[in-house]
């Protein structure tokens, strides 16, 4: 075989084409479409990005929100409440046993699970916590015995392995945007439930007796028991309300996380940091401080998707860095209420 | 002169009652071991044993932050699985080192430089999807430097973060979160696979020692036995001397007020930072002890609960004074080995049987709250109040 025959079949063969536009005004054009989709996608994804980190922040505040009572308003660093979530968690389970309609179940377990908690809370308080009130570290240690307690009793009786919590179907699926963006309906329901909370709670803490009666009692016992306030009842009532709320979350909780007896131990780290990042004693710093953990873990999930433990690390780093230079927190308190 | 001596002495009293009681313990596992002895005690206790007396060396090291300085440190635990992970990291590397050379043997070429590193990478990284050997094990070869590495990993990182949050005064419970978000950030990182350090799997086969091929563990364990031994008596002599020195008096007195120290024209934060880097370093030391003699290490063992557990230990032996702390780690986890080791019966009750294993947490937990309650020194104020009505 010659070159020329060679060259000749490989002549014959069609290896590729050259599309040259001659038009600019078509070029521009589909420079322009091209670049508005782009731009569209994008768009979408830095929304989805922060869709993530608010669906996460809403999961941290909603872990929190008994701690933001008890922990941050009364200082009482309570390690079991990670299992008050956890209890408020088995309750919507053992309800969905024995009523199959996962909605009225879900609107029992609320309040029941409410109940539950508050009970053990204010059982707490009266049993434990009433006599440590002067030396907050020393609460730090027995809440954790009640806390290793809770979480074996639940192990005895639920067993290690984990029980659905199922949420109803109208839950199940996903509002689809487009195809970059879609949120799944369970993420909007935390969301929500995170809001009414956040809500109720101020409302709680600034419009009603309660309310007032605590911020006096924590302030100044003393004085507020001269002004006719049982300081001794308002410590029973708040911290059992703090560990309610921490029930309720916990159903919330359980709906889209395994429920086992270590549920409440994998956010208990996390809830203190929300506070104390945010400002002890605040609701709306405790909100910074949620938004700010939650954001941060998903922009820095965002670099390494594959790595989410990494992205953790980095942003505990980040948030002991970050009490470098705010040691009180986001929002700190200011005047007398800030004297430890 | 005399009188200065008795002083002294009587300063020291509590250490040479520890000294005294670990030396008979350890001379007579020693007499009754199956290695060299009677062959009574089986090499599994003599383990047990082994590693509770590094339990409580890190407990001195916890009382030290805590009781005496009154920082509650939630990472004293994570400074002591540092420890272990360096020095296991050597034992590793060493002894897979060892087992390639010795499956290639028979080979008609002895293998390269390279090659070995590629076996050894392979067969520690397989199960983490890698071959390649990380940048941190390039001293693995080496033992003194990973000796060294025992003291200056958890060391430094002490020093970084107690340089960052006491300057910052970052105080009492805010510190103890602090710490304890420290402590998860360092169990998350090295739960991922590629930190380096085998992920989840965490390094095993520790209690093999490389190029010790021909004892056999029952006298490995004693070795073992004896060196904690040794070590808890020198960390007590240590951290007697610091807390009956002038400078455990500023120490205790920073616990007790803080303020007026400062005001007293002390520079609080240099010591807290010496007693935080100090205790960590002690705590590095007993892992480094420990994990040989446990035999793997993996991320789980530095979770936060893991230093909730040791300040726990502390409180319960009683905080504040050296033998409450030796104490209270010896005898929480002496009983709990005992109480989950199945060897006690069940207790039946018809309907309904009691599982000691099922329930010693739930024992457990109850007491720390009674000792909090109404024991607030622990079994070491029983333990002064005995005492004190002897001398009476």
């Amino acid at each position: 075989m010659t070159d020329q025959d060679i060259d000749t079949i490989i002549n014959k063969h069609f290896f590729y084409a050259i599309y040259d536009e001659k038009s600019s005004k078509v070029i521009n054009t589909a420079k322009e479409v091209f670049n508005s989709i782009n731009y569209k996608v994008n768009f979408y994804k830095y929304l989805d990005l922060i869709l993530d980190g608010l669906s996460l922040t809403s999961i941290y505040f909603l872990a929190a929100i008994g701690l933001a009572i008890t922990f941050g308003v009364m200082r009482v660093i309570n390690m079991a409440h990670g299992e008050f979530i956890m209890i408020g968690a088995y309750t919507g389970y053992v309800i969905q046993l024995f009523i199959p309609n996962h909605t009225i179940s879900l609107l029992i377990a609320f309040p029941l699970a409410f109940i539950i908690t508050f009970l053990a809370g204010v059982a707490m308080e009266r049993l434990v916590i009433r006599h440590l009130y002067k030396n907050p570290l020393d609460t730090l240690l027995a809440t954790f015995g009640i806390s290793i307690a809770l979480q074996q009793i639940a192990k005895n009786i639920f067993g290690t392995q984990a029980r659905p919590l199922t949420s109803p179907d109208w839950l199940d699926g996903a509002l689809v945007i487009n195809d970059v963006l879609s949120i799944s309906l369970i993420r909007i329901a935390i969301f929500v439930l995170g809001l009414t909370f956040l809500i109720l709670l101020v409302l709680v803490m600034n419009k009603t007796r309660l309310g007032l009666e605590t911020k006096a009692v924590t302030q100044n016992p003393m004085m507020a028991s001269s002004m006719g306030i049982n300081p001794d009842k308002i410590n029973m009532l708040t911290f059992g309300f703090g560990s309610g709320i921490a029930g309720v979350a916990g159903v919330a909780i359980g709906l889209f996380s395994k429920v086992t007896s270590e549920l409440g131990s994998e956010y208990i780290v996390q809830s203190f940091m929300t506070v104390v990042v945010g400002g002890v004693g605040n609701i709306w710093g405790m909100l910074a401080g949620a938004t700010m953990i939650g954001m941060l873990q998903k922009f820095i999930e965002w670099f390494n998707p594959s790595n989410t433990l990494a992205a953790q690390t980095y942003m505990i780093i980040f948030i002991i860095l970050f009490i470098q230079f705010r040691p009180k927190g986001i929002i700190a308190l200011k005047g007398r209420a800030s004297e430890d | 002169m005399k009188s200065i001596f008795l002083n002294y002495l009587n300063s020291m009293s509590s250490f040479f009652w520890i000294t005294a009681i670990i030396m008979i313990i350890t001379i007579s596992i020693v007499v009754f071991s199956e290695a060299y002895g009677l062959n009574f005690v089986s090499t599994s206790f003599v383990k047990i044993l082994g590693k509770t007396l590094c339990l409580c060396i890190v407990a001195l090291a916890m009382d030290l932050v805590w009781g005496y300085c009154g920082i509650l440190s939630l990472g004293h635990f994570a400074f002591f699985g540092l420890g272990g992970y360096m020095i296991g990291m050597w034992l590793m590397f060493e002894r897979t080192k060892s087992i390639v050379i010795e499956s290639t043997q028979n080979n008609i070429l002895p293998l390269t430089h390279n090659e070995i590193n590629e076996a050894i990478g392979t067969q520690i990284f397989g199960v983490v999807g890698g071959a390649e050997i990380p940048m941190i094990w390039i001293f693995a070869d080496t033992l003194s430097i990973h000796l060294l590495l025992v003291l200056f990993v958890p060391g430094i990182l002490a020093f970084i973060f107690g340089w960052l949050a006491f300057r910052s005064r970052v105080n009492g419970v805010y510190l103890s979160i602090l710490t304890q978000a420290m402590t998860l950030g360092l169990s998350l990182y090295l739960f991922q696979n590629d930190s380096g350090l085998r992920g989840n799997n965490g390094l095993s086969g520790l209690q093999n020692i490389p190029n010790f091929d021909n004892i056999t563990q029952a006298e490995l364990s004693i070795w073992f036995l004896i060196a904690s031994s040794l070590t808890l008596v020198v960390t007590y002599f240590i951290c007697n001397l610091v807390v009956k020195s002038k400078l455990g008096n500023v120490i205790k007195g920073i616990r007790d007020n803080e303020t007026r120290i400062r005001f007293l024209g002390y520079k609080v934060e240099s010591y807290k930072l010496f007693v935080f880097v100090i205790t960590a370093i002690i705590s590095g030391i007993a892992g480094a002890l420990y994990y040989p003699q446990a035999g793997i290490i993996n991320p789980a063992e530095l979770a936060p609960i893991a230093s909730i557990y040791l300040a726990v230990w502390v409180a319960i032996g009683g905080r504040g004074s050296l033998y409450g702390a030796v104490i209270g780690a010896a005898f929480v986890s002496l009983s709990s080995s005992y109480f989950t080791g199945g060897q006690i019966p069940n207790i039946d009750f018809g309907v309904f049987t009691f599982k000691w294993v099922d329930w010693w947490v739930v024992i457990l937990g109850l007491s720390f709250v009674i000792t909090t309650l109404y024991a607030p020194k622990g079994i070491g104020g029983l333990v002064e109040i005995m005492f004190r009505k002897k001398q009476l």
